[in-house]
């Protein structure tokens, strides 16, 4: 137990941005719902931590986490509202100093916040330059139909940016 | 369309926090994840201990309290204990169905478990419930005999419409959940669709 509360530690502190960044953009760029996304993502973590075999990296492990998370998220808030998350007790970082230049995320975020759950969160992974080998790996998708969807996304991607 | 990407990218990059995760709170995520864990451990146990409790509190009846002589009464009791225990077994597969979905998983995986999982609650919540209800209706009223042998006339009638009213909310309360688990279901679908491969006739379209 103290072994896995060091990974754990040391997983949050490593992987937290990366995590949280994931989050938002998956929440369109709402920093209270992404934060108990997060939240939510880490509980999973700890929960998985004593099956964690070794078989892939710890990043490709959490951004499988993340991407189940987020996938479940909104299902699972309309359906189990039993489940209340405590603000108070969560002290998370001001993340708020952190975030500059508001205007160019909202550039951003808007742009992923166009595109459906799954195009979202495989954009992000290309923007986070994972290889298509790690992406079909977390998604579950052949390598060829993620590089044909990937392609697809940018097509969108591209639209949505020129009319703004 | 690479000047597009490459802006995102620049953008991606700065707007990524450049803290790392407080370790302070992770005492905090630990203590919600073990309660999470007991929550759902008590959630997935409570039905299944509810439908025990009152199928021990039934058959004890009609073994220790009543005499089931007549072979209408005999069937009556079967069929309310049978439907009983049927579903107790159900839910125990449930809660085996609902393990299944890990989230460590691919997403596809994951969330084909996922449905997997709703759709057999779909089908138990709906048709199986149904029938297990219609089934333990008859049975009980197939007891009225016995009943009437025990209580007076007016307690029987009040029994047996209160019984009819409990059946009634029980019914709203089954449509209540087959619309909740079809949205459920709508959305995992919705997601399995867009998980699934594109048409791969669109090589021109690969960068």
């Amino acid at each position: 137990m103290s072994d896995n509360k060091e990974i754990f530690e040391s997983l949050y502190h490593e992987y937290h941005p990366m995590v949280l960044q994931l989050c938002r953009g998956y929440m369109k760029g709402d920093v209270d719902l992404a934060r108990d996304l997060v939240q939510e993502v880490f509980i999973n973590t700890w929960s998985a931590l004593q099956k964690f075999r070794n078989e892939a990296a710890y990043k490709t492990w959490i951004y499988r986490i993340t991407v189940n998370t987020c996938l479940n998220y909104i299902r699972d808030r309309k359906n189990k509202l039993s489940f209340q998350i405590n603000e108070d007790q969560y002290a998370c970082p001001a993340e708020e100093t952190t975030f500059s230049s508001e205007k160019h995320h909202e550039i951003l975020y808007h742009a992923i916040g166009q595109l459906k759950e799954v195009d979202r969160l495989i954009i992000m992974m290309v923007l986070d330059e994972l290889a298509y080998e790690e992406i079909s790996t977390i998604m579950g998708m052949s390598e060829g139909a993620v590089r044909v969807r990937i392609s697809r996304i940018k097509k969108k991607l591209k639209k949505i940016m020129e009319n703004g | 369309m690479d000047n597009q990407i490459e802006t995102l990218k620049n953008l991606w990059e700065n707007s990524r926090s450049k803290e790392s995760g407080d370790s302070a709170n992770t005492g905090h995520i630990i203590k919600m994840a073990k309660e999470k864990m007991k929550r759902t451990r008590r959630m997935q146990l409570g039905t299944s201990l509810i439908l025990s409790i009152t199928l021990a509190i039934i058959a004890l009846y009609f073994t220790q309290v009543v005499q089931l002589n007549e072979t209408l009464s005999r069937i009556g009791a079967v069929l309310m204990t049978g439907g009983l225990a049927v579903r107790i077994l159900i839910e125990c597969y449930s809660i085996y169905l609902s393990s299944k979905a890990d989230p460590t998983d691919s997403a596809f995986n994951s969330n084909r478990a996922t449905l997997v999982y709703h759709r057999f609650r779909k089908l138990i919540n709906g048709p199986v419930t149904v029938v297990i209800l219609l089934l333990y209706s008859v049975g009980f009223y197939m007891l009225t005999p016995l009943f009437y042998r025990i209580f007076n006339l007016p307690v029987l009638i009040l029994i047996d419409a209160s019984y009819g009213v409990i059946a009634i909310i029980f019914i709203g309360y089954i449509r209540r959940t087959i619309r909740q688990e079809m949205s459920i279901l709508r959305e995992i679908m919705q997601i399995e669709e867009e998980l699934s491969d594109p048409q791969p006739c669109l090589d021109k379209e690969i960068d």
